[in-house]
């Protein structure tokens, strides 16, 4: 009798050892850094910092943020890979971006070599100029029958390009695609009338909205999106049914094979951060979503986001080779 | 002068060509704007352009004796006028060759750029340079070198990573 | 904005805590500008980052201080040490740093101290008064009118080298905007000459090459000296005689205006405008032959145009959320960070905005001339420091700046290259400053005409067509015509003459 309490104790001791071990939060020994390959001011950047000011508290150090831009996002992504996977090196980016990087052969790793902590959704909105003659969607619609449209993008292969490769798939209207230098140059651009059309995340164009610079005509989304200071966004399937919702996760991202303590370390901090008023405002004025989503539910996320991004571009011929190559499947 | 520029002319040339050879195989009809957004277009026509200039420039050393001769009645009469200090000096105590200097000067960067940084710590590494350097032209004793490459090195690194935040290789 | 509203801003913001943030921030700006390799940009990212958690009226407080500073702090070392601090201030280095070795180092450094105040003050009366009217600017440029700015601005490169041989400044130029086309181009994200190293798929980034063209050949070069050469520089005076600055100020008033119309173009910045108001300064000038030997008007036309350009810049963040310069950029985004919403609707949620900015304007130049004019000395002192201690210091600067800037390795390497190529080309007369100013519109031209080309089909009427466009073309062809052999050619058919006839 007197032994086998003696085992449940120890056992119960062992345990509650291995428990505070398993559960001790991370004390990072030395700052944190976040690569932001991205240029300052953009919507990665804007979140990672938010976001990485709300984690300080938490963790206890300093996060500095660096801000190394070029080739889409890959060139800081790849420093952060260089860097020793020890969970003290990050970087700040999009789940649609990182996606791409293996396909699109700007960097080796795939999708799957990333942790992603997700913390906020935007979705994308497909806006005109505010003095444009196209007053809503049926007006584009008809308008792109009759002839092909400019559409300005951040880029090739980038998140507004995506979008309108979207657009055409479910409307089967071609356009004439004008890439720029990013998102912000493409907003300009259809504020002063180069472009007609822009297809940039809610982040990107919600300043514009409320400055009544721009018209949005819908977002690409199931549900209208409220944007306070500017209105109601209709949601895209009002007219176009079958088109999927169209946006980006932005958020913080780490190498896979980082310490299993120093992961645990960053989703607790990362979920303070979330939670945090100063997130969940920036988020709303920004016109996205805040979200709170690591672990394997942002492993899906990125899975589906690759099967559809990366075919969608393939089949357009964006990307050169095919994803199966990649291991990238179809979405269904 | 003249030599000089026939070296530049011919590298010039060259890599104007290089660069006009790489610019042609890139693809030019594989987009959906066809030719004219060309990622080679710029660089071809800039290509062209380099490749006239520096043949300009070449066939001027070449051929052209009046053009140098009037560049160096130039740089006499410029001389004449500002009293040149620095080249007399230097003519009178010419007792190193410039070039020796210039080869010490290229190889203790590159040793620390590619050799030293990013292998060692960037104090170690920045103090060693700092501290070769002196030594090799003898700016000062070994302690003094050292002295000044440790004070160097950690100066710019307390001011770096702490202060303004930055990560350093 | 009414002078007793900015009167009003600018008491508010006579507090203790306001004033010490304003000098410190300012100083901070001067030594990162001064320091080769880090930018105002830089410089500005850094802090916006530091003061995430102040309030945010001090916020911007420090950074448009910081902003100010670096723009002005850059000159420093320019003059002192023909190193650049920031792009903006290459331009300053031709004829501060001869100005230097004459022995003069304090009056140039006070001389673009106050040139910059001036600029500064400039560009902010600018900023107050006409900012609706400059915005404006910010949207009419279109890819059409970018490609041909990019056309004059390298056209101006053919003025601006060693009046000896055009032909090297031409070729300089040229193959900086040749460089500047590796890496992956921003129409198709082809990777261009990249070789298949993502390094080079980046591109070759402008800090590395400036430094390294200007810095590191600076650095070889002086070491190429036997002697160690030590200028023997009295300090005599700093301050600035006013019959100096009033003898210049017509170029005073062109720098200004060009600093802050280049600054309201979105995306061209105050490098673009120091060079542009030093071309015209020269080419406007009495005494031409002098700029580049130690003209006080091609230093005074350097430094106010990069400063006016800072309050050019900021006009259209304020009035449209677009930035009209790299630094204005990151400052838009703090604006963003902090929750004030630039844009056209900014008079009306926030009229006094504009106001508070012009004050923080006032009081970030009343520092950076405080700080600048009282820093003098000592920093002259560094003339005096032997070379070979020196140099080592200042190439680990050089190397730690062009690192800072994107955190790679590469940056350095190429830093390394650059001052080797930059080392050759100056010693055989080819000029630096074309193929730093090739290297900053390379990319401007070839993005602008491709994409103005998708735009309408391939048609190049626009280009001819659009009203800006027509008078960038005729600036244009005013400049090459000065400069060609045309204006010689007629003058010598005149001058043989006249010994015929007698």
């Amino acid at each position: 009798m007197k032994k086998g309490i003696f085992r449940i104790v120890a056992t119960l001791v062992l345990l509650a050892v291995f428990a505070s071990g398993a559960i001790a939060a991370w004390k990072p020994a030395k700052n944190l850094n976040v690569i932001v390959p991205w240029n300052p001011g953009g919507a990665s950047d804007l979140t990672a910092r938010m976001v990485a000011s709300e984690m300080e508290k938490p963790l206890g150090v300093r996060i500095s943020i660096t801000n190394t831009p070029g080739g889409s996002g890959a060139i800081g992504t790849k420093n952060m890979f260089e860097a020793p996977h020890d969970g003290y090196t990050l970087s700040g980016n999009a789940t649609n971006s990182i996606v791409t990087y293996q396909a699109m052969e700007l960097l080796p790793n795939s999708h799957k070599e990333y942790n992603s902590y997700l913390a906020v959704f935007t979705p994308n909105v497909i806006c005109v100029g505010a003095d444009s003659k196209i007053k809503d969607i049926p007006d584009l619609l008809a308008t792109m029958k009759a002839r092909k449209v400019t559409v300005g993008s951040a880029g090739v292969g980038a998140g507004g390009h995506q979008a309108a490769e979207f657009f055409k798939a479910a409307t089967g209207f071609a356009y004439t695609h004008v890439p720029y230098a990013g998102g912000a140059p493409a907003v300009t651009a259809t504020v002063s009338g180069e472009v007609e059309v822009v297809m940039q995340l809610s982040m990107e164009v919600v300043e514009m909205l409320r400055a009544k610079q721009l018209r949005a005509l819908a977002v690409m989304d199931k549900e209208p999106l409220e944007v306070e200071g500017y209105g109601t966004i209709p949601a895209i399937t009002k007219w176009i049914p079958n088109l999927p919702t169209v946006g980006s996760y932005f958020g913080l991202f780490a190498p896979k094979d980082i310490p299993a303590e120093a992961n645990q370390g960053i989703i607790d901090a990362f979920k303070v951060a979330c939670n945090s008023k100063a997130v969940k405002d920036f988020a709303i004025s920004k016109g996205a979503k805040p979200v709170c989503i690591y672990g394997a539910e942002a492993d899906r996320i990125s899975d589906e986001a690759a099967s559809l991004i990366c075919w969608v571009l393939y089949d357009n011929g964006v990307i050169k080779t095919s994803p199966e190559k990649f291991a990238i499947p179809r979405a269904k | 002068m003249r030599r000089t520029d026939i070296i530049f002319g011919i590298l010039i040339v060259a890599v104007a060509g290089a660069f006009a050879v790489m610019s042609l195989m890139m693809p030019w009809y594989g987009s959906e704007w066809g030719i004219i957004a060309a990622p080679g277009l710029v660089p071809l026509m800039l290509s062209i352009l380099l490749l006239i200039t520096g043949l300009i420039l070449l066939l001027r050393a070449v051929f052209s004796k009046s053009f140098y001769r009037s560049l160096e009645e130039q740089a006499g009469d410029e001389a004449a006028e500002n009293g040149c200090e620095k080249q007399d000096q230097s003519e009178k105590l010419n007792k190193e060759p410039a070039w020796k200097r210039i080869i010490i000067t290229i190889g203790l960067a590159a040793v620390y750029i590619f050799i030293l940084m990013g292998r060692l710590p960037y104090m170690i590494s920045t103090g060693l340079y700092v501290a070769g350097f002196i030594l090799a032209f003898k700016g000062g004793g070994i302690v003094k070198s050292l002295l000044i490459g440790a004070v160097t090195a950690v100066g710019v690194w307390l001011a770096f990573e702490k202060i303004f935040l930055v990560v350093l290789p | 904005m009414s002078i007793s509203a900015f009167i009003i801003e600018f008491l508010k913001l006579m507090t203790p805590q306001t004033v010490f943030n304003a000098f410190w921030a300012t100083g901070f700006g001067i030594i990162v500008g001064m320091l080769p390799g880090l930018t105002a940009t830089m410089g500005v990212a850094l802090l916006t980052g530091l003061t995430f958690r102040f309030a945010t009226d001090q916020v911007i407080v420090i950074l448009i201080s910081v902003y100010v500073g670096a723009i002005y702090g850059g000159s420093r070392s320019a003059i002192l040490l023909n190193i650049p601090g920031t792009p903006a201030n290459a331009a300053t280095c031709l004829d501060g740093n001869p100005l230097a070795w004459a022995g003069k180092a304090g009056y140039a450094m006070g001389l673009a101290t106050v040139s910059s105040a001036i600029g500064t003050f400039f560009g902010l009366i600018c900023l107050a008064i006409f900012s609706p009217m400059l915005g404006d600017i910010a949207l009419s440029f279109k890819s059409w009118e970018f490609f041909v700015l990019a056309i004059f601005g390298i056209v101006i490169c053919g003025n601006l080298t060693a009046p000896k041989d055009p032909l090297k400044g031409w070729i300089a130029g040229i193959l900086g905007l040749l460089l500047s086309q590796i890496g992956q181009e921003s129409i198709q994200a082809y990777a261009r000459f990249s070789f298949g190293s993502i390094d080079m798929t980046g591109g070759l980034s402008l800090i590395p090459v400036l430094v390294g063209v200007y810095g590191v050949s600076e650095i070889i070069g002086v070491m190429k000296l036997p002697v160690d050469y030590t200028v023997r520089t009295k300090v005599a005076r700093i301050i600035p005689e006013l019959k100096d600055i009033f003898r210049y100020w017509k170029t005073i008033i062109r720098s200004g205006v060009i600093g802050v119309i280049v600054g309201a173009i979105p995306g061209v910045g105050e490098d673009t405008a120091a060079w542009i108001s030093y071309d015209f300064a020269k080419r406007g000038s009495k005494h031409p032959e002098e700029f580049g030997k130690g003209s006080y008007e091609g230093l005074i036309a350097s430094e106010t145009g990069n400063n006016a350009c800072i309050g050019g810049a900021i006009i259209p963040v304020l009035t449209l959320a677009i930035p009209g310069s790299a630094p204005a950029a990151v400052l838009l985004a703090a604006m963003w960070l902090h929750g004030i919403r630039p844009g056209p609707l900014l008079p009306i949620e926030q009229p006094q905005f504009i106001a508070t900015v012009t004050a923080i304007f006032f009081l970030a130049t009343i520092s950076m001339t405080l700080l600048g004019l009282s820093f003098v000395r000592p920093l002259v002192k560094v003339l005096q420091v032997p070379r070979n201690i020196l140099m080592p210091i200042i190439f680990t600067l050089c190397a730690v700046g062009s690192y800072a800037i994107n955190g790679r390795l590469f940056d350095v390497k190429l830093m390394l290259l650059f001052g080797v190529i930059g080392y050759f080309m100056r010693s055989n007369d080819f000029p630096a400053a074309p193929l730093v100013l090739g290297f900053i519109l390379g990319p401007m031209a070839d993005e602008n005409l491709r994409r103005a080309l998708i735009l309408k089909n391939g048609s190049i009427l626009p280009f001819f067509t659009r009203p800006i466009c027509m008078v960038l073309w005729g600036m244009t062809l005013l400049v090459i015509i000065s400069r060609s052999p045309l204006p010689g050619l007629v003058k010598g058919l005149f001058k043989k003459n006249p010994a015929k006839a007698a």
